[in-house]
Parts: C-alpha cells; sequence; structure tokens
C-alpha cells in the first residue's frame, strides 16, 4: 500500500511540474528529472535553441529557447543595415532593450537623450533631421512598450498600494490607431513593417482578429525581405486565427513560427496541438516536405513515449537538421532512462509510461527491460542507416549516438568501431560526449581494478567536472557517469570503490538539481554531512574486507589519482568507517574481531558521535521486554568495546563452566541487540516505524530491509541467538529462579518473532492470532512461586493463559 | 563678604562655562532605507546598543511618469510587517525627484498632497494594525493554550490592541519629505509643502535640506518647515572620475559653511556605508553597494589594485544588473571612523544645533556597523554631546 501510495504521488509531481524535491503527506521524494540518469548531451551547430524541448521528466527542459537572444541580434542588425555600418549593433541593443520606456520618454521631452545614454552611435545617428521619422517611430514603440508592461513592476496605482495590483493591458490605443494609420503610408518599408507590427500587436488585444489577418497579409505575406518581423507577426496572425476558430491553420502557422524564429518557439510550441487526428489536417497546408517534416517534429518533440515511427518519416521526408538530431538525442535519452535509471537508483523511469509498477515491480522491470533493449537494437539499425548516408557534423553526432546506444548494450566493440570515425575537428559539444563514450568504453572492456585504467577514468571524470564548472548540465553526466561506474565496481565486489563514487554520484545529482533551480550549490554540501549519510552506502553493501579495504584506502598518504578522485568529498574521520566495521563484524556473529575494532576506537567516540549516546543508554543486561516491571534508566554509560568485551568474556564462561547465569546473560544481551531491545544501535544504525519492515523510503542508498532480516543469523528480528542462549540457559539452570527466567525470556522471544512475522505478512492474509508455546505454559505452571513469576507476570501473559484454558 | 564674592564669582564663572562648552543632548537615529520593514534582531540590539531612539523611515519615492504626465509612486514599502521595533519612535520619509516638483502645476500638487496624505496614512495605519497585532499574539496564543473562554480573550486581546496601535501611533510625530528642489522649483516645492503641511495637521512636516541649499539660502529659499534634515554627505558626482570620494570628505563639507546660522532648526545626517563605483573608460558605468574592499583586495584572480581605493576587473563578469567587463574599473568609496569623527567635530563646531536635533545615520545596516564598531558608533553620538 505505502508503495501504491508513492507511486501515485510520484506521477502526480510529474504532471504537475514540481520542479524541487519537498516534503509532503507521501513523503520525501527527489525531482524526478534529477533522479534521471542521462549521459547523452552531444549537440550539433544551432541544437542548442531547441533545448526546451529536450527529452526532460518536466514538461519543458528548463531552458530558454533563444540563449544567445539571436533575434533581438537581427532585429539590431536590421536597424544597422538601416542607417550604416557607424551605427553599433551593441549601441542599438542597448537603446532599444537596456533603456526602460520611462528612461526614454523623459530624456526626450527633455532633450537629453545624449545625455540619458552618452556616447552611443544608435541615438547620435537618430537625432539627425534626416532620421527624425526614425526616432519618432523608437519613441512610439517605447510608448507602446510601456502601455503592453503597464503592470506590477512598472508604476504603482495611486489607489492601491499593495504591491501586487495588476493593471492588465490598458489601451489608450484610439489615438493611436490613427496615428499608426497615418504611418502605415510611409514610403519606407523599413518603418511601414514596423508600423504595421505594432498595428497587428493592437489589434491582437483589442481581439480585432480579422484585422490582424488582413495586417498580415497586407504587409508580411510576401514581402521579400528577410526580417525577423514576419515570425513575430506570424505569431499574432496564428493567435487571432487560433481565437477565430481556424484551429488547423493556426495549427500550421505555429509551426511556421516555430521554424522561422529562435524566441518564438516557446510559445509557438506552447500553442501546437500534437493530437494526431490534428497533425493530419495541419499537414495538409504544408507547402513542401521539410515544412511537413517540422510539423511531424513539433507533435513528436512532446511524445514521452518510443518515436522511432514519426523520426523515420521526418528522415524520409529529408529532415537533417537541427530538429533531426533534437529528435535522435530525445530518443537516446529516453532510452538511458527506461534502462539505466531502473538499474542504477531506487527508481523507476522518470517518465512512466505505463502503471505496470504498481503491481509486481519486479516482473515489470524484467519485462520493460526485454521491451526497451528490443527498442533500443531497433533504433540502433535505422541510426546506422542514417550514419551511412550522412556527412560532416551530422555524421560526427550519429556515430556518437550509435556507440551510446552500443555501450548501453554491452557492445563495445562495435561502439568503440564507431567512435573512431568522429572526426578531431568537430564541435567541442560532439568531443566532449566522446570523451564520456570512450570513458564509458574503457569501463567495460578494460580491467577496472588496473591501475591505468583507473587513472584513465579519473582524468575523463575530472575533465568533465572542469565543462561543469561554466555548464552546470554536465553535473548530470557526471552523475550518471559516477553512478554507472560505481555498478561496476559493485559488479567486481569492490564496494569501497563503488560506495566512493556512489556518493560523488549523489553529490553530482544535488549539484544539478540546485543550479538546475537556480539556487547556488553550497560546496559544504546538504546532507552528506550527517554522520549516516557517509557510511550508508557501506551500511548495506560492504563486507568485512570492503571495510579493510575502504579504511586503508582513505589513510594511504600516497593515494593514485583515481584514489584522489574518489576520496575528494567530504568523509568523516576514520573512527566512523571502523565503528561500521566492528559493526558488521558483530552482525556476522565475530565477537572476538569485534572487539578487536573496537579497540581501536577512543572510548569516549559513542559519548560524541551520532545518536549512540541517546540511544545506547540503558543497561543491556536488562531485557527491555520485561521493563513494564522496573523503572526504566537512561543513565546508564553505555561504551561499545566494553559490551562486547564483557560478551566475550561470558561467552568464554558459559561455554567453560556451563554456567545457566552467563548464559541468560548472553541472552539478554542478544535479545537487546535485536530490534526488540535497548540497545538495537549496536547492530543497526537507524530504526523507523513501518519502513523497517517491508519498503524503504530510502530513496537514495535504497532498503537494507534484506540484510537486516539476516543479521546476526536472522537474530535481529527473530532473537534466534538469544532464544539459543536462553535455551541453553534453561538446559543448564540450577533454581527454578533461572528456569523461570530463561522460559519467560523463550517465550519473549517467540513473541517477537511472531510480531515480526505478523507485520510482515501480506494484508490479505489471514494470520492466526498469538498462541504461546510451553514456555509459557510452564512458567505459569511450574515457576509460580519464584520472585520472577512474581515480579514478570504481566495482564497480557494471563489472556493468553487464560484463552489455552 | 568675601564669601557673597565668592558665590557671586562661581556663579558667573558658571555660567560663562555653559555659554562656552555647547552641551546638547541630542537624539540618536538611524535611517531605515529598504522596501522590506523586517528590522532583524541583530539590528535591534545593536539600536539598543547604540542608544539609538529614532527612525527614518522610508515609505515611497515619487516620480515623474512622461506617460502618464503625473507624479506616481514608486517602490512603495512592503506593506507586511512582523511589528518588530523598540522604543524608537519613527519618522516616515518620502522622497520626491525634482522632475516632479517641475512638471506639476499648481492643481497637481494639490492632488499630489492630498495623495502623499492617504497613502502615508494607509501604509501607517497597515503598521500599527501589525505592531498592535505582534504585542498580543503572545497573550492570544497563551490564551489560547489555557483555554479560556474565547469572547472574554478576544475582548482583553481587542482592547489591548487598541492601546498598542495607540502607542505605535504616538510614535510618529512627523513627517520628512525629502526633494533636491533647485532655484527654477522652488516656488512650486514650497508650495507643496505648505498643501501638505494642511491635510497632515497632525504632523510636524520637515524636509531634507542638501548642503548647498544650506549654504546658498538666497538662491535655494527657506523651506516652511519646522525642522530641516542637513544632509552632510553626497557631496559630489560619483560619475566624476577624478572624484576622490564622491560620499563625503571635510574639505567638500567646509566649503558649505557660512557665518550667518540657518533660520530653521537643523538635524543632521551623516553617511555609514560605502559603494563601489564602476566606470567603462573612465565613463561612469553604475554603482555597486556593500562592496567589501578586502575582498577585492584578496581576489587576485578577478580584480587588481591599481590605487589604494582603485580596483580593475580582471574578468567579465553580471553583478545585480551590471554585465562588468574585463577592463571596467572599480572606485571603492567609503569613509574611515577618524574620517568620520573629523566631518563630525566640524559640523559641531560650525553648525547650531540645538538640544532636540537628531543625528542620524544613514543607513541601519549590521555589516556598516559591525565595520565601524559600536564603539566607534557610540563616540560619533557622543561627539555631538560635548
Amino acid at each position: 500500500m505505502e508503495l501504491t501510495r508513492s507511486k501515485i504521488c510520484t506521477s502526480f509531481f510529474i504532471i504537475s511540474l514540481l520542479q524541487i524535491s519537498l516534503l509532503n503527506a507521501c513523503g520525501w521524494f527527489e525531482n524526478s528529472e534529477t533522479i534521471r540518469l542521462a549521459c547523452f548531451k552531444a549537440e550539433t551547430k544551432g541544437m542548442k535553441n531547441f533545448r526546451p524541448f529536450y527529452y526532460s521528466a518536466n514538461l519543458y527542459n528548463s531552458s530558454e529557447s533563444d540563449p544567445d537572444e539571436n533575434d533581438i541580434i537581427s532585429n539590431c542588425q536590421e536597424w544597422q543595415k538601416k542607417l550604416g555600418t557607424q551605427v553599433l549593433v551593441q549601441d542599438i541593443y542597448k537603446v532599444l532593450y537596456n533603456i526602460t520606456p520611462e528612461q526614454f520618454q523623459q530624456a526626450y521631452e527633455d532633450h537629453k537623450l545624449t545625455e540619458l545614454i552618452p556616447n552611443n552611435s544608435f541615438i547620435k545617428e537618430l537625432e539627425k533631421k534626416s532620421n527624425k521619422e526614425l526616432l519618432e517611430y523608437i519613441r512610439f514603440s517605447k510608448e507602446l512598450e510601456y502601455y503592453n508592461f503597464k503592470t506590477y513592476g512598472k508604476w504603482e496605482s495611486w489607489e492601491d498600494e499593495n504591491r501586487d495590483w495588476f493593471a492588465g493591458y490598458e489601451v489608450k490605443f484610439k489615438e493611436s490607431y490613427n496615428y499608426i494609420y497615418s504611418k502605415l503610408n510611409t514610403s519606407d518599408q523599413f518603418l511601414r513593417l514596423r508600423y504595421a507590427f505594432q498595428r497587428i500587436k493592437i489589434c491582437y488585444y483589442q481581439n480585432e482578429h480579422n484585422r490582424v489577418k488582413e495586417l498580415y497579409l497586407n504587409y508580411f505575406e510576401r514581402i521579400n525581405d528577410q526580417t525577423i518581423l514576419v515570425p513575430w507577426a506570424m505569431l499574432y496572425y496564428a493567435h487571432s486565427e487560433d481565437k477565430s476558430g481556424n484551429h488547423i491553420y493556426a495549427n500550421y502557422l505555429y509551426s511556421r513560427v516555430f521554424d522561422l524564429c529562435e524566441s518564438k518557439k516557446y510559445v509557438a510550441m506552447q500553442w501546437f496541438n500534437k493530437q494526431p487526428e490534428i497533425i493530419e489536417q495541419t499537414l495538409s497546408f504544408a507547402n513542401n516536405d521539410i515544412e511537413k517534416a517540422n510539423i511531424i517534429s513539433m507533435a513528436c518533440f512532446r511524445n514521452p513515449g518510443p518515436a522511432i515511427d514519426q523520426i523515420k518519416m521526418c528522415y524520409s521526408l529529408g529532415s537533417t537538421n537541427n530538429y533531426f538530431t533534437t529528435l535522435v538525442a530525445r530518443e537516446i535519452n529516453k532510452i538511458e532512462d527506461w534502462i539505466l535509471t531502473p538499474q542504477l537508483t531506487e527508481y523507476a523511469p522518470s517518465v512512466e509510461l505505463s502503471d505496470e509498477w504498481y503491481t509486481d515491480r519486479e516482473a515489470a522491470m524484467k519485462k520493460n527491460l526485454n521491451k526497451d533493449k528490443l527498442y533500443l537494437q531497433t533504433f540502433k539499425i535505422f541510426l546506422i542507416s542514417c550514419q551511412q548516408n550522412a556527412k560532416a557534423e551530422l555524421k560526427d553526432f550519429l556515430s556518437l549516438a550509435i556507440a551510446h546506444l552500443c555501450f548501453i548494450n554491452n557492445e563495445m566493440a562495435a561502439g568503440q568501431k564507431f567512435i573512431g570515425t568522429i572526426s578531431a575537428n568537430t564541435n567541442e559539444s560532439i568531443l566532449i560526449q566522446k570523451n564520456v563514450e570512450l570513458c564509458l568504453i574503457k569501463l567495460r572492456s578494460s580491467n577496472i581494478l588496473d591501475n591505468s585504467t583507473q587513472t584513465d577514468i579519473a582524468n575523463h571524470l575530472k575533465e568533465i567536472e572542469q565543462i561543469a564548472k561554466s555548464n552546470h548540465e554536465y553535473f548530470k553526466t557526471l552523475y550518471s557517469l559516477t553512478r554507472i561506474i560505481s555498478k561496476e565496481y559493485r559488479s567486481k565486489n569492490k564496494n569501497a570503490i563503488a560506495g566512493l563514487l556512489f556518493m560523488r554520484s549523489e553529490i553530482y545529482k544535488d549539484k544539478y538539481e540546485m543550479l538546475n533551480e537556480g539556487y547556488t550549490y553550497n560546496d559544504e554540501g546538504n546532507f552528506e554531512n550527517y554522520y549516516y549519510w557517509p557510511i550508508a552506502y557501506f551500511d548495506r553493501y560492504a563486507t568485512l574486507n570492503d571495510m579493510t579495504e575502504l579504511i586503508a584506502l582513505l589513510q594511504n598518504k600516497n593515494k593514485t589519482i583515481f584514489q584522489q578522485y574518489i576520496t575528494t568529498q567530504y568523509l568523516p574521520d576514520i573512527n566512523v568507517y571502523k565503528d561500521l566495521k566492528a559493526t558488521i563484524a558483530f552482525r556476522n556473529n565475530d565477537l572476538s574481531l569485534t572487539e578487536d575494532i573496537l579497540k581501536e576506537i577512543p572510548s569516549n567516540f559513542w559519548d560524541n558521535n551520532y545518536e549512540f549516546k541517546n540511544y545506547l543508554n540503558e543497561d543491556p543486561f536488562l531485557p527491555k521486554r520485561l521493563s513494564y516491571a522496573y523503572k526504566r534508566d537512561f543513565t546508564y554509560h553505555f561504551n561499545k568495546y566494553d559490551f562486547i568485551k564483557k560478551l566475550n568474556k561470558l561467552l568464554n564462561d558459559a561455554e567453560q563452566k556451563k554456567d545457566a547465569a552467563s548464559y541468560l546473560l548472553l541472552g539478554h544481551a542478544f535479545y537487546n541487540c535485536s530490534y526488540w531491545g535497548n540497545a538495537w544501535m549496536m547492530t543497526c544504525y537507524g530504526k523507523g516505524s513501518e519502513e523497517d519492515y517491508y519498503y524503504s523510503s530510502d530513496y537514495q542508498f535504497g532498503s537494507n530491509f534484506k540484510q537486516r532480516r539476516a543479521y546476526q543469523e536472522e537474530n535481529y528480528f527473530k532473537c534466534t541467538l538469544a532464544k539459543k542462549y536462553y535455551t541453553k540457559a534453561c538446559e543448564l539452570a540450577i533454581n527454578n529462579e533461572q528456569k523461570a527466567m530463561a522460559n519467560l525470556m523463550i517465550h519473549c522471544c517467540k513473541e517477537a518473532e511472531y510480531d515480526f512475522y505478523f507485520i510482515t505478512s501480506e494484508d490479505d492474509q489471514k494470520i492466526a492470532p498469538y498462541a504461546p508455546d510451553n514456555e509459557l505454559i510452564e512458567f505459569y505452571k511450574r515457576f509460580k512461586n519464584t520472585d520472577v513469576f512474581r515480579k514478570y507476570k504481566c495482564p497480557e501473559m494471563d489472556q493468553y493463559i487464560a484463552k489455552i484454558n | 563678604m568675601f564669601q557673597k564674592f565668592f558665590l557671586i564669582t562661581s556663579i558667573i564663572l558658571l555660567l560663562a562655562f555653559s555659554s562656552c562648552t555647547k552641551k546638547t543632548d541630542t537624539v540618536n537615529s538611524f535611517c531605515y532605507w529598504k522596501t522590506d520593514f523586517s528590522i532583524s534582531a541583530q539590528e535591534l540590539k545593536k539600536m539598543d546598543e547604540l542608544n539609538v531612539n529614532h527612525i527614518y523611515l522610508r515609505l515611497f519615492d515619487v516620480d515623474w511618469n512622461s506617460f502618464e504626465k503625473e507624479a506616481l509612486p514608486v517602490g512603495t514599502i512592503n506593506k507586511w510587517w512582523n511589528g518588530e521595533i523598540g522604543n524608537q519612535e519613527i519618522t516616515p520619509c518620502i522622497y520626491i525627484t525634482n522632475t516632479v516638483i517641475k512638471n506639476s502645476s499648481k492643481k497637481q500638487l494639490d492632488s499630489l498632497a492630498l495623495k502623499i496624505k492617504k497613502r502615508t496614512t494607509s501604509i501607517l495605519s497597515s503598521f500599527s494594525e501589525s505592531y498592535a497585532r505582534n504585542k498580543v499574539w503572545e497573550l492570544e496564543t497563551s490564551g489560547y493554550q489555557c483555554n479560556c473562554d474565547r469572547d472574554s480573550l478576544h475582548h482583553i486581546v481587542d482592547s489591548l490592541a487598541s492601546i498598542e496601535q495607540k502607542h505605535f501611533d504616538n510614535k510618529i510625530k512627523d513627517l520628512l519629505i525629502d526633494c533636491d528642489w533647485t532655484k527654477e522649483t522652488r516656488d512650486n516645492y514650497f508650495y507643496f509643502l505648505s498643501r501638505l503641511k494642511r491635510h497632515l495637521p497632525s504632523y510636524q512636516i520637515n524636509a531634507t535640506i542638501r548642503l548647498w541649499q544650506y549654504k546658498n539660502k538666497k538662491i535655494a529659499g527657506i523651506p516652511p518647515i519646522e525642522r530641516g534634515l542637513l544632509m552632510c554627505y553626497n557631496t559630489n558626482n560619483p560619475a566624476d572620475y577624478s572624484t576622490n570620494n564622491s560620499i563625503a570628505s571635510l574639505e567638500q563639507i567646509e566649503q558649505y559653511y557660512t557665518t550667518k546660522p540657518y533660520p530653521i532648526k537643523l538635524d543632521i545626517a551623516l553617511p555609514l556605508f560605502n559603494w563601489g563605483v564602476i566606470y567603462h573608460n573612465k565613463q561612469f558605468k553604475g554603482l555597486l553597494s556593500g562592496v567589501n574592499p578586502n575582498e577585492l583586495i584578496a581576489d587576485t584572480l578577478n580584480y587588481k589594485q591599481t590605487k589604494e581605493n582603485m580596483f580593475t576587473y580582471r574578468t567579465d563578469m553580471v553583478v545585480g544588473d551590471q554585465y562588468i567587463r574585463n577592463g571596467d574599473e572599480i572606485k571603492i568609496e567609503h569613509l574611515s571612523a577618524g574620517e568620520l569623527e573629523a566631518i563630525i567635530r566640524s559640523i559641531h563646531n560650525n553648525i547650531e544645533i540645538d538640544n532636540k536635533a537628531r543625528i542620524t545615520f544613514f543607513s541601519l545596516d549590521t555589516t556598516e556597523i559591525n565595520n565601524y564598531g559600536i564603539d566607534k558608533i557610540k563616540n560619533m553620538y557622543q561627539l555631538f554631546h560635548n
């Protein structure tokens, strides 16, 4: 139920575009887009304007569609062409886009434009008599800009001091109408177009959609000049057509706007209708194959599922431009998400297409993996056929894409072959991706335990890290890469390295998310500084050998390049890892090794670190289960080393002397070191409520419930060792008090086992109520006259006995 | 006989000394000039340590809108306030650009006075409520916790709240108008002030006086106000590349002294801030506030120190709204405690102030206070008492 509820919540978050991790009633979740694994990031020239449409768990990738302001620069260049090259583009830019309407208007009225913007070649030119009309246009457009944006952030209302006051688009354009009308008759085509554009805007906001169409057709439809105003005006035309009910034609126009300019791509896509039946009809307006391909591509940009058919169609229509490469990149990222995210994280793919997870996760994962691998092959074959006919940058890009698919499919030799075809002079983004592919190929085709391989891997990662400092998107690449590499080391049972790499990958993931959301990253980390976080991975997966290796690695003063790389992160004091090693030894029931390790740790370590003193603060030889009969004392000074030393002595005494009292104490100690006792922190670092039993809410490191079940020969949940010692105590007991205690505690152990069984059973399973065994019956029958009985009998036990009788 | 003589002489001498030593008991004050009214606990503590009994609180600016052809408010303080303040009295301030005065007709100035009154009272009313709410919330919370009778509790809380509101209202006795009027706008401005006085009879209307207005009384005129706040800083134009320190300097201030006292009682405003003036090819580009020169000295990757207070940028960077390029310069303008003390001594010796004079620092900022140190600032206030 917990799993189902959490998946519903995850889906809800994806749909509602929630961008950051947050706490809510369903529990803590990480942002899907952050979790998604993605190593493939290559771009061809010009692809960056398609970044909002890259594959993402969010509706749109968080990116501007015209990061280089190409459209605005085009506009400035048109002005430069009009006035001459003595006018600098940056001066035009400053006047048009960096001066507020109010500043401009005031300076204009006061004849102080040159004071407002000194040494500006554009103003200098505009102030010439011959350019009076041009200056007037600038003034007018600034005025319109003022009224266009007269909302919160501009001027406030006297009537309402509330800073969130929103005035809307106030138009006092009746006067503007006639004014523009007169200007539309000018012989200057440059000005005429601009006034027409302003008029189109006004008419659109006045809901005069027929007028918009008329203006567009008269002034923009048939002009020969290349001007950025055409797509800008076309957007309003598209909106007007949409509002007039001509949705299909509007859809076509949106595709043209999308293609003709950069800054309006995002809004054009938002309004574009990708429904298959609408796309069919939209295609009928396309004038040629490329326009058709663009329409299909736009629909495909919002398809989160397999899109090979659409991509093939685009390709067959002759599309090999940035639309095509963006679609290919999207498809590669999808395959990465479908195959790698579930394999390497605790999550399903970030963009889910079905709800199969809800029922049987393992079966769904297996089925989907087979489907996805098949799809990978199909897509790869298609890309290979495209690559054979491609040239230059496109060929390099496709070679990379194929190599990456080969890597995912473990076809290293094939991947290497395609990498070899990439030109050394290709664009930087492709070269960086090549670096990534080489790192991946090295990982699978070389001996990763070899020093030179490790050095190569570290150098690749460090190179990408340098790039990530100025382009934070590459932190996602680093996150994904280090996660893949960590898994490789884990598969070789090198958990010391795997764990350190895993932690690095989590840090990269965190950096990516923070920087992507526009926050600054605190290099001191968010959660890495907690005591448990740096040991969480090892707590789950490390063996004693792994811990020995880890400690040696951390203490090594002559680290290799690779070792330096994986240990350059926040790492706690070495005693933290020694404590974990001791705990693992304890879980393995190797008490003498546990004692040897604990001996190396300073005796006050558990007083000053973590929560030890808050959870190891009772007498471990008084079973917690019997605490109803005594006042609990939390002032006990617990020292792990002393405790284990005493256990070893008790074991020795018990075996040597066949001493029931020692066995009883051992039983108490092992009972208390179980989940049910007061010293559970000897065995485990955390204890929640439901999460212990069947599903962990630890989305970073995963559940360790399966491991915990096995701790100390299953003593942690089932008190097996405790029961063993109590049984021995019972056999060797020399008096009724000892026998009574042994019987009582065996009953408690069996009760704990039952509780564990009950809680971990499926909801619909019918579980018989607990029925105590002979021990309790004996306790009541034979040991009624003991002090133990008198002290520890309780109403619950009375009830059990009553039911039996 | 001798005793009488001795007594009379002592009295005469005492009087003589009293008149020679200008003992004044001024009011320690600070300016609060942010759009979010949120004085932190740290700032309150600092004000306590400095015995600050008064703050100037900017409510909003008024600027001319060349499209609407009227004056409009800008940057109004956020009406939300947590109600935290000490025992300080408050003087609300409104800054009006000279362009407003220049472009407004008399009718518009009448209207402006009324609008300022309305906006000011609305904001202060909101603050008054916040203040009262803050004072009574503890009582209200503990009342809920002890399950008191709700009606009685609300009645008590409401009564206490209205008492606290009155308490807040009593903190405000005057209003400050800040405007750098000119000879051309003098008449309009004085007209506006008189109109404002009529609309806000319960407040004393005061105004800022720039140093040039202080010196050139005939040209600037004397505004129809009770008290003026003499702004002893921004003595030069930061756009002037050759100016060493446009914030203030003793030499510049001394140029404004006159022999004739100013006919209106004066309060004194002094600078407690620094800024960096950015130049591109010696052309003024902008100002950066809160620059720490030690950080620039340490950051040799991005800055090269060319003079004591001048640095050259080594890389392009975006800082706030400014895109600063490699080669641009930044001049750090800042007054040391010693320089400020010298200015204070000079002002105290040359400008007459009365016992009720407020000595205010622009502006309240923990970083700046820490930079100077509590003792130094205390000493600066104290210099006016000696």
